[in-house]
């Protein structure tokens, strides 16, 4: 009887054993695919530790932009709000694509952060057709004369500030980020 | 039909097969198991079966990362079982872990998986010959061909993918299949002597044989007329795309007459007020909602480029559009320009005293946002290409982010088709994807094709309809069979009692 439930408890324990192991190792597998699809690949090392010290780490610099409608957005609405904004342009391919993903993604995901898309010195025009053309339905502030841009230090475009309720910004993300990358980086620099 | 839907059914069944044979071999363990209640038996038990598990998981092609995970648990998990389960058989020269746990620091994913997986097959195929080595067991050799086989099958997985048929696929899978073959014949040497098992087996391969049979011959129908649809669905988009083509570009035509027969245009120009001609344009831009607007003086050089007003002074007089409309004539073309790309592109002459004192040029833009939204509407994957190259698309490259701009289309039914300004329907590949596709010149005023828009629909998409098809029909067909198990096993127990007796 204790020979049997000896042998019965070694079964489970290896079962458990290799299952453990397995997850542990996929796991690891997927966290290191991550980091390789939503690594940093577009600027320079040293340009990417300028653009960080400018503003990560520190309260978020203050920004009073018109949305399409012609209605104000400033910082201080979203306090104790999480907030991403996402700096783009029209003429940037890869920037404009962001657009699209952050579409399909606020179609799709219930967020428990806020979004602000922050077009970056176009007419607003131009931004409007831009839009309309590719039905996206997406909330963005124009920042026609850039200089909200600037106090952001956002030179490579698309980039992403993910700002805690606090308003410090938590993560700074240069390059296009896929729905998954949004999930697994808003869920680790705001939970 | 096509030949990735064949494809896609042999992989079904083939996999459906591997299931069977591992569901065959973990019988047998368990059956052993309960004889000889030890820890070496139910190892090789429980391996088989997880093996038996990650087969119909993968046979069943059930989608999600976490599935996928779950199933390559259930298979290393299973394959360390085995593993273990030849090394405690076999006292004498017991080879190291190492060889075992050789995983590597950095992967992609499945391409590794499959190398892990070889390593693992064929360390099973080794020591299962250490085995038949020692023991003379000739009974074991189907067992180890079977593992070199599969070894081999999962070894040239590395190198293709399902929607990248190749040799390698055929190779691979035809390696599998006698893998599995020669297991099933290994498990079917032992049942003989079995009467009972034998019996159950030979139901329950005979139900499951039928299943597929009747599940591919279903799904079959279902996806000739699903492809039928699918064309005839594709050829009525390609020419709505084509009636908003012929839209925009009447529409472009209009609105650059109606401003360049404006008396306030034409005394700007003439009088260079270039504040002036801007407040206008800009105007008429927002009011008419273009792509771009941008007006020129004689000599062909941009007085005013409303969608961008800092970009001025360049010379677009070699654009055909440009060009033509110097010469007094209006008219509408889609050409490539340094500034708005591959677009849509209406230009109208200025006229004083009946000589060419400017022109206006407007147009649509057609970049992946525009094609974007003509997706939302249609759900199809829409291409623009200049010549025979992508110049926007919905398409993205594997990596799901990037668009697949300036890949070029290379089948010649298609290019043949272009020359001769026809509309073309057919299953064509890009990017190594099976795709259903209709193509659609796009012509210009003087009837020169100026490139050609495509409307296509993955083949992949058609072909998991016929999955989910070929899963239900399994699966209500496991579900029988596993209900009638109880049945047949008690009948069969009667039976070889009473043979006994």
């Amino acid at each position: 009887m204790e020979q049997n439930f000896l042998r019965y408890l070694k079964l489970v324990l290896a079962i458990a054993f290799f299952v453990t192991a397995g997850i542990l190792i996929l796991g690891w597998l997927g966290n290191y695919f991550v980091a390789e699809i939503t690594q940093e690949v577009f600027l320079p090392e040293q340009q990417l530790a300028e653009l960080k010290e400018v503003v990560l780490g520190k309260p978020a610099p203050y920004f009073d932009l018109k949305n399409l409608s012609g209605e104000r957005f400033n910082l201080s609405e979203f306090k104790n709000k999480n907030l991403i904004l996402t700096f783009w342009t029209t003429w940037n391919q890869l920037a404009a694509d962001q657009i699209r993903i952050w579409d399909e993604y606020l179609r799709v995901n219930k967020s428990d952060f806020e979004v602000r898309l922050i077009n970056s010195q176009e007419d607003k025009v131009l931004v409007e057709s831009f839009l309309k053309r590719g039905g996206y339905e997406v909330p963005v502030l124009v920042d026609e004369r850039g200089a909200v841009t600037d106090s952001y230090g956002a030179r490579v475009l698309p980039v992403s500030y993910f700002i805690n309720k606090n308003g410090t910004v938590e993560l700074i993300h240069v390059g296009v980020l896929d729905s998954k990358a949004l999930i697994e980086l808003s869920l680790k620099t705001f939970q | 039909m096509s030949f990735y839907f064949i494809a896609n059914n042999i992989h079904f069944a083939l996999e459906v097969l591997g299931a069977l044979s591992f569901i065959m071999v973990g019988w047998l363990a368990w059956d052993s198991y309960l004889l000889r209640k030890d820890w070496t038996t139910s190892s090789r038990a429980v391996g088989f079966s997880l093996l038996a598990v990650w087969q119909i998981i993968h046979a069943m092609g059930l989608a999600g990362d976490f599935i996928f995970y779950l199933g390559y648990i259930f298979f290393f998990t299973g394959l360390g079982f085995v593993i273990w389960n030849l090394i405690l058989e076999k006292p004498a020269s017991r080879p190291t872990f190492s060889a075992v746990l050789l995983i590597p620091a950095a992967a992609a994913v499945v391409p590794y998986f499959n190398l892990i997986a070889t390593l693992s097959l064929i360390t099973i195929a080794y020591l299962s010959y250490q085995q038949y080595k020692k023991e003379m067991k000739t009974s074991l050799w189907p067992f180890v061909f079977g593992f070199i086989a599969i070894a081999a099958g999962y070894f040239l997985g590395i190198f293709y993918d399902q929607e990248s048929l190749n040799a390698f696929w055929a190779i691979g899978h035809v390696l599998e299949f006698v893998g599995f073959a020669s297991l099933v014949w290994w498990v079917w040497r032992y049942l003989q002597l079995r009467v009972g098992e034998e019996i159950i087996f030979i139901f329950i391969s005979a139900a499951i044989l039928i299943s597929i049979v009747v599940t591919l011959a279903f799904s079959t129908i279902l996806i000739a007329q699903i492809e039928s649809a699918v064309r005839v669905n594709l050829s009525t988009n390609v020419k709505v795309l084509d009636y908003t083509f012929s839209h925009l570009k009447e529409e472009a035509l209009a609105k650059a007459k109606i401003l360049s027969t404006s008396t306030d245009v034409r005394s700007a120009i003439l009088r260079n007020r270039f504040n002036d001609l801007g407040a206008i344009a800009t105007r008429f831009f927002n009011n008419e909602k273009l792509g771009f607007l941008t007006i020129l003086d004689n000599g062909g050089r941009v007085l005013i480029r409303a969608s961008a007003p800092s970009q001025k002074s360049d010379n677009l007089s070699k654009e055909k559009a440009v060009r033509d409309s110097l010469a007094g004539k209006s008219v509408v073309f889609v050409e490539s320009s340094p500034s708005e790309k591959f677009s849509i592109r209406a230009a109208s002459p200025v006229f004083y005293q009946g000589e060419v004192v400017g022109v206006v040029l407007v147009g649509f833009l057609l970049d992946n946002a525009f094609l974007d939204g003509m997706k939302k509407i249609t759900g199809l994957e829409i291409s623009v290409f200049e010549n025979n190259a992508i110049v926007s698309s919905t398409l993205l490259s594997a990596d799901g982010q990037t668009r697949v701009s300036g890949v070029k289309q290379t089948d010649a039914a298609v290019s043949e088709a272009m020359k001769r300004g026809e509309i073309i329907t057919l299953r064509t590949e890009f990017l190594s994807r099976p795709f259903l596709a209709s193509y659609l010149p796009i012509l210009n005023s003087d009837g020169e094709v100026a490139g050609m828009l495509s409307a296509a629909k993955p083949q992949r998409e058609i072909l998991e309809t016929a999955n989910a098809t070929n899963h239900l029909t399994l699966v209500a067909v496991t579900i029988i069979v596993l209900m009638s198990i109880a049945p047949i096993y008690f009948l069969t127990k009667k039976l070889t009692e009473e043979i006994k007796s």
